[in-house]
């Protein structure tokens, strides 16, 4: 595999609460790589965002802050760059795209000053004119018909998928190294998600950016990523090829997540499978694994189990102490 | 836009006579009036010899000039008789005499007016200046040492009435310290001032007034303000600004602060005519011959045509303050068009 672009080694993330100091990402470690899609699964509250966030550094001080571990991005480390380091980086090198494109355009700004904006920021070599014409031409690449027109449009005038499009539009202004979308396509209607979908996939391909997708569709997963990481409760528990993950999972908790998927074909019979339990709350997490007590596997010594993962082969490694002895169903 | 705009105008018409039909005929129907208003001066000008248990009965005038008299008031009329009448004068720009001093209503109202829309729009402008850029502060400095104590004061000067805290700073300031003067809106030499001086002389006059003016709105407007930009700090799209590569302040100034302006703009008619009215007991203790002032004797003298004077004034004021604020808000705010189809 090619070189990795951005290396996110052993990420801890406190947030500052009334209730006490909550550890939400606990040694977070992933690669990216050019041309390369991760997809980061994982259900609501596990630390996707606050992943995604840490990467741009964009964690609201004082509550969030990196504690510990690395972001190296072409050598440099992210977590150790001042704030003007990072406002260079953001949106030029680094771009993100949000879950709700309802309300992550500015209602009082036109389309396309909020477009342009990106280029004020990091093209100020560009004249005026050339500036709104790249606006221009990064809304109809995204596929905003009439995009002239929409230039001077709110972004009440728009529907979801065209302002999730515009919102596209901003991020891959400068043609960033690395998209983190999360969970971009979470509040669009179907047809509009496969639509935006092939729209991000083809823009990688022209642009070989790497992509962190986030998302809690393991259906989205199989069909962009190339690489999976599966989250749960701040910690990664699992990595592997995307091949791997569908046909060979081996965490318990992976596991019975894709049993929880619906299957088309068995009829419609028999309860969908649910895992048992609930996630256990971050202010008083259990020691070891963070999975033991809704796991049908759980023995003793999983209260030492540390955040290290055990490998199975190169891409696929696993953060659990059984998982050789757990056969597939 | 425009359709919509014409039409808040038009419907200002039947607004307008609704406010000051009710009025009128609350002015009659309320007992004692200006008839029995003189009757009483004259009684009391004729010495105590008519003995005042006698009331009414023993009347210096006769039948005939009540007569007269209500006929020239037009209490000789229906009630929507004499308020058409009325009505009529009033859109001849004529709003009649005042019964206390037979001098034109319009004169009374036009000779005080000035002070009154200085200290107004004086106080607006002096409220928003300073609430704004607290508000900010505070919102960016949100559970700070400072926010917290500016709060209190903020709070307190909310809590004391604003004619209280006029007192309190005649008492220490222009009786104690003697820095600003009593009362008045300008000095007794004013008329031999140079121009320049002249601005100093009511300047002068005017700070103790406008801080009892502005004590009242303070609280309310800082508080709109930085709730509004908190509001709008932690909203999705400073978000995305800051994702974009803007720093923390450019997401502020470029994106935030436009957006939390809005309630801002909704509250500038309202305050408009509410500031213009005045405040009688600020006049009184100030000595400024307002239109607070004015109004509020008038009432009590039961001077009705200068009270309905001041209605039409302050009515109208309301009516367009309320247009002037959906203007405000349709500009400051794109996805509102007032009245368009989508
Ligand atoms: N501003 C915050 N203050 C306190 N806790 C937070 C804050 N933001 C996120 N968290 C905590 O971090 C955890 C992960 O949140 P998030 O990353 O948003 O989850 P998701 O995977 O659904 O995106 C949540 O359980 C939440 O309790
Ligand atoms: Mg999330």
């Amino acid at each position: 595999m090619s070189k990795a672009l951005l290396t996110v080694s052993d990420l801890c993330v406190d947030f500052e609460t009334e209730h006490g100091v909550l550890n939400v990402l606990d040694h977070v470690s992933f690669n990216l790589y050019p041309g390369k899609t991760l997809g980061l699964v994982g259900e609501s509250g596990c630390g996707k965002s606050v992943t995604s966030l840490a990467l741009m550094k964009l964690l609201q001080k004082p509550y969030g802050c990196i504690r510990a571990g690395s972001i190296l991005f072409k050598g440099q480390d992210l977590v150790q760059c001042d704030a003007k380091q990072m406002q260079d980086l953001r949106g030029n090198r680094i771009a993100m795209i949000f879950q709700d494109p309802m309300t992550a355009l500015n209602p009082v700004k036109t389309i396309g000053s909020q477009i342009v904006e990106v280029f004020n920021l990091h093209r100020q070599e560009l004249t005026k004119k050339e500036r709104y014409q790249c606006a221009l031409e990064m809304l109809r690449k995204v596929g905003i018909s009439d995009a002239q027109f929409r230039m001077a449009e709110f972004p009440h005038q728009l529907s979801g998928g065209m302002r999730q499009r515009v919102m596209i539009a901003i991020a891959l202004s400068c043609e960033p190294d690395i998209l983190i979308a999360d969970e971009p396509t979470t509040a669009l209607d179907v047809t509009i998600q496969a639509q935006i979908l092939d729209l991000m996939q083809d823009l990688q391909k022209e642009n070989g950016m790497a992509m962190l997708f986030i998302t809690h569709d393991l259906g989205v997963i199989a069909e962009l990523c190339d690489d999976v990481a599966v989250m749960y409760a701040g910690r990664v528990i699992e990595k592997a090829s995307v091949i791997d993950l569908f046909s060979q999972a081996k965490h318990p908790y992976t596991k019975g997540l894709l049993d929880s998927i619906p299957q088309l074909f068995n009829d419609g019979k028999g309860a969908l499978k649910t895992i048992e339990g609930q996630v256990p709350s971050l202010l008083n997490m259990p020691t070891g694994c963070r999975f033991r007590n809704r796991c049908q596997y759980s023995q003793q010594d999983c209260k030492s189990l540390d955040h290290n993962l055990d490998t199975h082969s190169e891409n696929h490694q696993i953060n659990c102490k059984h998982w050789r002895e757990i056969k597939d169903a | 836009m425009q359709g919509y705009f014409t039409q808040r105008l038009l419907l200002t018409i039947p607004t307008f006579i609704g406010i000051t039909l009710l009025v009128f005929v609350l002015t009659r129907l309320v007992p004692g009036g200006p008839i029995e208003r003189m009757l009483a001066e004259a009684q009391l000008a004729s010495g105590t010899a008519s003995s005042v248990s006698d009331g009414f009965g023993s009347q210096s005038l006769s039948e005939d000039q009540l007569d007269q008299l209500k006929a020239y008031y037009g209490f000789d009329q229906p009630i929507i008789t004499s308020y058409f009448q009325w009505l009529w004068k009033v859109v001849q720009l004529d709003l009649g005499e005042s019964t206390r001093y037979g001098e034109s209503v319009w004169d009374t109202i036009t000779e005080r007016l000035p002070i009154s829309i200085f200290y107004g729009v004086t106080t607006m402008i002096l409220t928003y200046l300073l609430c704004i850029p607290l508000g900010i502060f505070k919102a960016l400095k949100h559970g700070a040492p400072f926010d917290h104590i500016s709060s209190a004061i903020v709070f307190i000067s909310y809590a004391i009435p604003g004619y209280v805290i006029g007192i309190a700073c005649i008492a220490y300031f222009a009786a104690n310290l003697e820095w600003f003067p009593l009362g008045g809106f300008v000095g007794d030499e004013f008329e031999y001032l140079s121009t320049w001086d002249k601005i100093i002389d009511i300047l002068h006059h005017a700070t103790l007034p406008l801080i009892a003016y502005m004590a009242g709105s303070l609280a309310v407007m800082t508080f709109m303000m930085k709730n509004s930009l908190m509001e709008n700090l932690s909203a999705d799209y400073v978000r995305t600004a800051t994702a974009k590569g803007l720093s923390f302040k450019q997401a502020i100034t470029r994106h935030a602060l436009r957006n939390s302006l809005i309630p801002l703009a909704t509250h500038f008619g309202q305050n408009i005519s509410v500031i213009l009215s005045g405040s009688f007991l600020i006049e009184k203790i100030f000595n400024i011959d307002g239109i607070g002032l004015l109004g509020y004797e008038a009432l009590v003298e039961r001077d009705y045509p200068v009270v309905m004077g001041i209605l039409v004034i302050s009515a109208l004021l309301y009516l367009i303050g309320n247009i002037l604020s959906d203007l405000c808000v349709a500009w400051a705010d794109p996805r509102i068009r007032f009245g368009e189809k989508r």
